[in-house]
């Protein structure tokens, strides 16, 4: 029996059984690889999708300390905050800029499509930072797929603590106000003060006071204030090297006054809440101390005032640099500096009488806050999200006067600015004391010079008086003639003086004053002291304007008493309220100057 | 042909099954790589997470405090073995440059057998109004994991320090690149300024070379308009109140009496009894102090208060303006 040739069932089956296992192996294995791969593939655009939110809180949150608001992922009270959406069609912030769209990117949008969704919780338990949890979470074939990065971002602009270099020293301070202040030597300001609320308004007036002079007095203060002018005269163009160091110098000006002003804020509401208790000191140191307090304050308020101007003129630059600057890193560098400056100006609005020469403050202030506002949007409307997300953000802070909240330097400055407001209108009136007479000019018919000899001579022509002043002009006295000094003003006061101050010796009034006022020595308030000479302007009927005597008083009203000399109607020298002699003579004020005593 | 078949199936079979074999093992290969490095990815995206999360605490903490203040004033701050989100970190926080606020931050971080360095140089920024800006970056690299060790620290140190020196150096000639680049109003012309193009290539081979550049775009922001009062003017307003001479330091000597024909009264307490007088323009006087706006003075062994509105030296112009007598100082003789 021979055997067939061929295969037999056996090996034929054998055969087909493990080339069909074979397939079998390949194809579960070509099956699962494929499955692997779309997960992998779909986990890796996860992550490189998370890594793109982070990016964008990176950028957001470089520029804007509410960036994670204003990407919509935490609410303006700050609580916890669950964000969940698709990213196609435009429907979250981070994917806007390319939108994933069917039509542009069918690809990927039909990937996203199968319930790819973005969830982001936000925490801000702690007060330094965000924590975001970036998830996706996808339908993959082989299961439901996630993925998810945690990152840290800066949280909310909370408080910044600052130090001023200006501080008084804490160790000299008692020395220096029993000292400067009280007029005391080796004695402890205990003594001097018994009220314990008393001590501290001394104390708080001499940090405000003696700081404020270490700043106005420091080299470094004051060149720079010199250079910012010099700067600004020189006309630099916007981007140059030289505009941004004369913006800096503005800048540098505003910075230390506004730390000097944060470190100075809560002594304001120190005396704010107990300038009342002076009254419990002697009248020479209550004297004394209103005094300081008053200077103080005044003094901040020009320093208030200083410093506006500054970080005006500083976001006016800026403004400037801003158009100048063509790239995105300068841009969005001098776009954070620009808000910073409005958003002070914008808070400090109410406050800003005198920052401006002309026009009203709000109105001004107000107006460049919103232009700029504006035109940040319009210009990154297609360019930089983040910038145009700032920008409508800070337009709704604005508009719901929230500034205060968001920002703590906001929030202070106005809250300094307000306090030193209520203080202003809490000042106690200053006796500015009384100047000695001079009884050596008393019958003489001259002044020696002296603002005392003044004042005293000018009292003597009055109607009790010796009236033994000689008007040279006319070789008459008032003893003999009432209208010995009729229509000579002039005269009268050089004569006061003594005739020795060179600015009088004059052919009019008016000439006088405007030799005064070239050398700045016009001051226009009506608070002019004892001795002071004062003018008011010409009229049709008196082109010479008109010079007279401040007696150093003032009446129930606190209008400056004057010491005149008269003319039709008014015969002799009197003393009487200014605004009456406004109305007699029907002039407008100019104001008063005190000259040094002639030697 | 039919002899050809016998004892060869089998061999063939088990060639076959070897190659799938193979296949599948190239297979599971290839999806390990990737999984391999979807997983570098994510670790070292995780790893920069968490360095600057960590950097954003370390900022947080120096703006609750005052920067003379910080935690790692005079000396380093070295940390091992800290955890955050799961993973493992070690950070160093030292002074820079501490006179402006300049300061060095590493973070380790280890997943796995993977450790990443990220370096920051950065700059505080103390003042007020920078309100919305705390502090900013002067550098940021990575570097080996290695160099995290103190030992090691000037390495790092020396490698920012002279990268940072590279760009300084390396700016005026960036600036004047700039400058010159933004005249040229064709690509073709900026790539052949900049020594860009391919060799052997003209820029007329290139796309839209000589085609005119957008216009370039500006923002619209303006200088203000609105007129306000010179900083020197309000300087001057503020010294009505604020007198410079309380920075004086004692004694000063060179006083003056300003008084050119008076004599200056010297008194035995601010506005005391007059227990002598000083002649006109006398020069030499000796300021030991000040009590309310009295100078202690000295002269010719004469020693009392001498109003400031009188004496002068450097750094004091006495106004020569006679002061009145205050409230409740006591009357004149």
């Amino acid at each position: 029996m021979t055997r067939k040739k061929g295969l037999t069932l056996l090996e034929l089956t054998i055969g087909m059984f493990l080339i069909g296992g074979a397939a079998v192996i390949y194809l579960q294995s070509m099956q699962s690889s494929r499955q692997k791969n779309e997960f992998y593939s779909e986990h890796f655009i996860a992550s490189i999708m998370a890594a793109k939110v982070v990016e964008a809180c990176f950028q957001e949150t470089e520029i804007n300390p509410y960036g994670v608001e204003a990407l919509g992922l935490a609410d303006s009270d700050g609580k916890p905050f669950k964000f969940s959406t698709l990213v196609t069609d435009g429907q979250t912030a981070f994917f806007k800029q390319p939108e994933i769209k069917k039509e542009t990117t069918p690809f990927l949008y039909n990937m996203f499509q199968k319930d790819f969704l973005l969830n982001i919780t936000t925490d801000n338990s702690s007060t330094r930072h965000f924590t975001l949890n970036t998830t996706f979470n996808w339908k993959a074939n082989t299961g439901p797929g996630t993925f998810n990065y945690l990152c840290r971002f800066p949280g909310y602009a909370a408080k910044k603590d600052v130090q001023t270099t200006y501080a008084f020293p804490e160790s000299k301070l008692e020395k220096k106000v029993v000292e400067r202040i009280f007029e005391e030597k080796n004695k402890n300001l205990g003594t001097i003060v018994s009220s314990p609320a008393t001590r501290e308004v001394a104390m708080a007036t001499g940090r405000i006071y003696f700081t404020c002079v270490g700043m106005m007095n420091a080299p470094q203060f004051k060149s720079a204030l010199t250079a910012a002018e010099a700067f600004k005269d020189a006309g630099h163009l916007p981007g140059s090297a030289k505009y941004a160091e004369g913006t800096q110098y503005y800048f540098s000006i505003a910075r230390d006054i506004l730390d000097v002003l944060v470190f100075l804020q809560p002594h304001i509401e120190t005396i704010n809440k107990d300038i009342e208790t002076t009254s419990s000191l002697n009248l020479r140191n209550r004297s004394r101390l209103e005094l300081y307090i008053y200077n103080s304050t005044m003094g901040l308020e020009e320093i208030k005032k200083l410093f506006l101007v500054c970080v005006h003129e500083a976001a006016s630059r800026y403004n400037a640099m801003l158009k100048a600057a063509n790239d995105n890193r300068n841009q969005r560098a001098l776009i954070q500096r620009c808000f910073d400056m409005h958003r002070l100006m914008f808070v400090a609005r109410e406050f800003a009488d005198g920052a401006f020469t002309s026009g009203d403050a709000k109105t001004i202030i107000q107006s460049e806050y919103y232009e700029f506002i504006s035109d940040i949007e319009k210009f990154f409307a297609n360019k930089d999200q983040t910038i145009l997300r700032l920008a409508a953000q800070e337009k709704k802070f604005a508009q719901n006067n929230q500034l205060n909240k968001r920002y703590y330097a906001c929030e202070l400055v106005y809250k300094l600015f307000s306090t030193l407001a209520t203080l202003k209108s809490k000042l106690p009136e200053i006796d500015p004391g009384t100047l000695d007479p001079k009884t050596n000019v008393i019958g003489k018919p001259m002044g020696d010079g002296t603002r005392s000899g003044a004042l005293t001579w000018a009292k003597d022509q009055m109607q009790n008086g010796t009236g033994e002043g000689v008007n040279a002009n006319n070789g008459k006295k008032v003893k003999d003639d009432i209208q010995a000094w009729n229509n000579w003003c002039l005269a009268f006061v050089s004569t006061a003086w003594g005739r020795k101050v060179n600015e009088l010796m004059e052919m009019s009034a008016i000439t006088s004053y405007e030799n005064f006022k070239k050398a700045g020595k016009i001051k226009t308030d009506k608070k002019p002291p004892a001795g002071a000479i004062m003018y008011t302007g010409p009229t049709s009927g008196n082109p010479h304007g008109h010079i007279f005597l401040a007696s150093g008083k003032v009446d129930s009203n606190n209008d400056p008493i004057i010491i005149t000399t008269g003319g039709p109607g008014l015969d002799g020298v009197t003393e009487m309220p200014l605004s009456k002699l406004l109305i007699y003579n029907g002039s407008a004020y100019l104001g008063w100057t005190l000259p040094a005593d002639a030697n | 042909m039919k002899n050809f078949n016998r004892g060869y199936v089998f061999p063939l079979i088990l060639l076959a099954t070897i190659s799938i074999a193979f296949f599948l093992i190239t297979l599971v290969q290839l999806q390990s790589s990737h999984h391999n490095q979807l997983m570098h990815l994510n670790s070292y995206q995780q790893s920069l997470n968490v360095a600057y999360s960590v950097n954003v605490d370390i900022i947080g903490e120096i703006r609750e405090k005052q920067w003379a203040n910080r935690f790692f004033k005079g000396k380093p701050v070295i940390k091992t073995g800290q955890k955050l989100f799961g993973i493992t970190y070690d950070v160093a926080v030292e002074d820079h440059e501490p006179n402006f606020c300049t300061f060095n931050v590493k973070i380790r971080t280890t997943i796995g057998d993977k450790r990443n360095l990220f370096y920051w140089r950065q700059r505080y920024v103390p003042n007020m109004l920078d309100f919305s800006r705390v502090a900013f970056p002067v550098f940021f690299g990575e570097f080996a994991p290695e160099l995290f060790e103190p030992a090691k620290k000037t390495e790092i140190d020396k490698m920012v320090d002279k990268a940072l020196k590279s760009a300084e150096d390396n700016q005026a000639k960036v600036d004047q690149i700039v400058k010159k680049i933004g005249t040229i109003t064709t690509p073709g012309d900026i790539l052949k300024e900049l020594g860009a193009l391919p060799p052997g290539t003209s820029d007329g081979e290139l796309k839209d070379a000589s085609k005119p550049r957008p216009p370039e775009n500006t923002l619209p922001t303006e200088e203000s308009t609105a007129t306000k009062p010179k900083p020197k003017d309000l300087e001057n307003e503020i010294r009505t109140f604020i007198d410079p001479v309380d920075i004086t330091n004692y004694p000063i000597t060179g006083g003056k009496n300003v008084a050119t024909k008076n004599d200056l009264m010297v008194r035995d307490a601010p506005w005391g009894n007059v227990i002598g007088t000083i002649p006109p323009a006398a020069t030499g006087l000796i300021i030991n102090g000040m009590q309310g706006d009295f100078f202690e003075v000295k002269y010719n062994g004469l020693e009392g208060y001498s109003h400031k509105n009188y004496v002068e030296f450097p750094g004091h112009d006495a106004s020569g303006i006679e002061p009145p007598r205050p409230p409740g100082a006591p009357p004149p003789i």
